[in-house]
């Protein structure tokens, strides 16, 4: 519980988290068109993992040296946090938050920050609107589908959370720490 | 100094998904959409565009190697010194900010006109291949307005990044916008005017059909011109002014 705690604070006092909260909140709030409502999730998913990366892991690690359980508290601490932010679009929390997560494990898996905001917005917002434009029977597959279609794509999303966090779990275990 | 800036952009691995990710982003996207393309054109599809609107994919490429050239010089350069950042060593290689701010465009612009020109090329080759020569003819005006926009692009990346001292704000910023929905096209409905905002403006460069009203190419040219530099004006002040 208390490694959980402890990512809490980390998440609630970083200046560019809250800055990103902010700015989160703000876009979450715009009507249309709904793929930019997830571009403050997929960078607020992404800071919150790879602000460890910039001197700050090995003291994480000193205190959990358990490495899924750090993970673990991560993916918890994010959940309290960002929940609350995607609670402002009832309709698409779920999604905004599995999402979250998503890019959280893709700034554990690839530890820079610039790196990961680009290959997950890359993903997200091109990507995968290309893929679904030119091949429709694609988009089951496609884990942002389920922002437009929640019907159809919501078992890739999870899928998609899962795959990534799990790899996190497995790479973070295994690799040296920084 | 160039040379210095050249070796640094390309030892970063970043760059590198940057140049493979843009030179091979718009052919693969040719041959991934050839038979619907080919179905398009036997109903008649509008074709003087064909070979030449793939090219917009790349552009992200570019757009991270301007925005890596500057944000890898803020970034922390390891666990052990905290704080440290490459920009410190450089400038007190290059203590004139002016120099550096120039040798850095100066090696941007020739690495994203090498990437631009072989991507257009390569683009429009392969559209020749696949679809008959017939439908994308060579244009050497054409294949220069494309490779200016794309470096122009880079330019914009590199001064916003410059002012934001941070490539994750540029980043969002522009990938948002190339994104399929984008936010300057949006803006279009609002007013006509956001034709002439520089993403948008620039396009008129290359392409020739479209449903919007059109801009001569020279114009297009200029006005993109003019607002890529004007930003750099702006972060070359902000850059020369400010603490590092």
């Amino acid at each position: 519980m208390s490694a959980v705690h402890a990512e809490i604070r980390k998440l609630l006092t970083l200046p560019s988290l809250l800055v990103t909260a902010a700015l989160t909140a703000a876009a979450a709030l715009l009507p249309e068109p709904a793929p930019y409502r997830q571009v403050g999730f997929l960078i607020f998913g992404v800071l919150s993992a790879t602000h460890e990366f910039q001197g700050q892991f090995r003291t994480s690690l000193l205190a959990v040296p358990d490495r899924p359980r750090l993970v673990a508290a991560k993916v918890a601490a994010l959940v309290a946090v960002a929940g609350p932010l995607t609670l402002l679009t009832p309709a698409t929390s779920a999604y905004l938050l599995a999402t979250t997560l998503t890019a959280a494990g893709a700034g554990l898996l690839l530890r820079r920050t610039l790196p990961s905001v680009a290959v997950t917005l890359t993903a997200y917002l091109i990507v995968g609107p290309l893929l679904r434009a030119r091949f429709p029977a694609s988009a089951p597959w496609l884990p942002d589908t389920a922002l437009l279609q929640p019907s159809r794509g919501a078992a890739a999303t999870v899928v998609c959370t899962m795959a990534v966090l799990a790899a996190a779990v497995a790479v973070l275990a295994r690799r040296d720490a920084a | 100094m160039v040379i210095v800036e050249l070796r640094k952009l390309l030892g970063l691995p970043t760059a590198w998904a940057g140049l493979i990710l843009g030179t091979l982003a718009a052919p693969a996207l040719v041959l991934v959409n050839a038979p619907a393309m080919r179905r398009a054109i036997a109903e008649g599809r509008d074709v003087t565009d064909l070979g030449y609107q793939n090219l917009g994919i790349g552009l992200l490429g570019a757009m991270i190697l301007g925005v890596v050239i500057v944000s890898s010089e803020y970034t922390r350069t390891g666990d052990d010194v905290p704080g440290a950042r490459q920009l410190t060593a450089t400038l007190m290689a290059q203590p004139r900010r002016m120099r550096l701010f120039a040798a850095k465009g100066a090696a941007l612009v020739l690495v994203t006109a090498a990437q631009g020109a072989l991507t257009a090329v390569l683009t429009v080759a392969l559209t020749r291949a696949v679809h008959g020569t017939s439908v994308a003819p060579w244009s050497a005006g054409r294949i220069t307005g494309a490779v200016l926009y794309w470096v122009l692009l880079a330019l914009m990346a590199y001064a916003i990044t410059l002012a934001a001292r941070n490539g994750v704000v540029t980043l969002t910023l522009l990938i948002v916008n190339a994104s399929v929905v984008s936010v300057s096209y949006l803006l279009t409905k609002v007013t006509g005017l956001a034709a002439y905002l520089p993403d948008l403006v620039g396009a008129h460069m290359f392409l020739r059909g479209g449903p919007d009203e059109r801009i001569p190419p020279v114009t297009a040219g200029l006005i993109m011109t003019a607002w890529v530099a004007a930003m750099l004006a702006g972060a070359a002040v902000l850059f020369h002014r400010r603490d590092a």
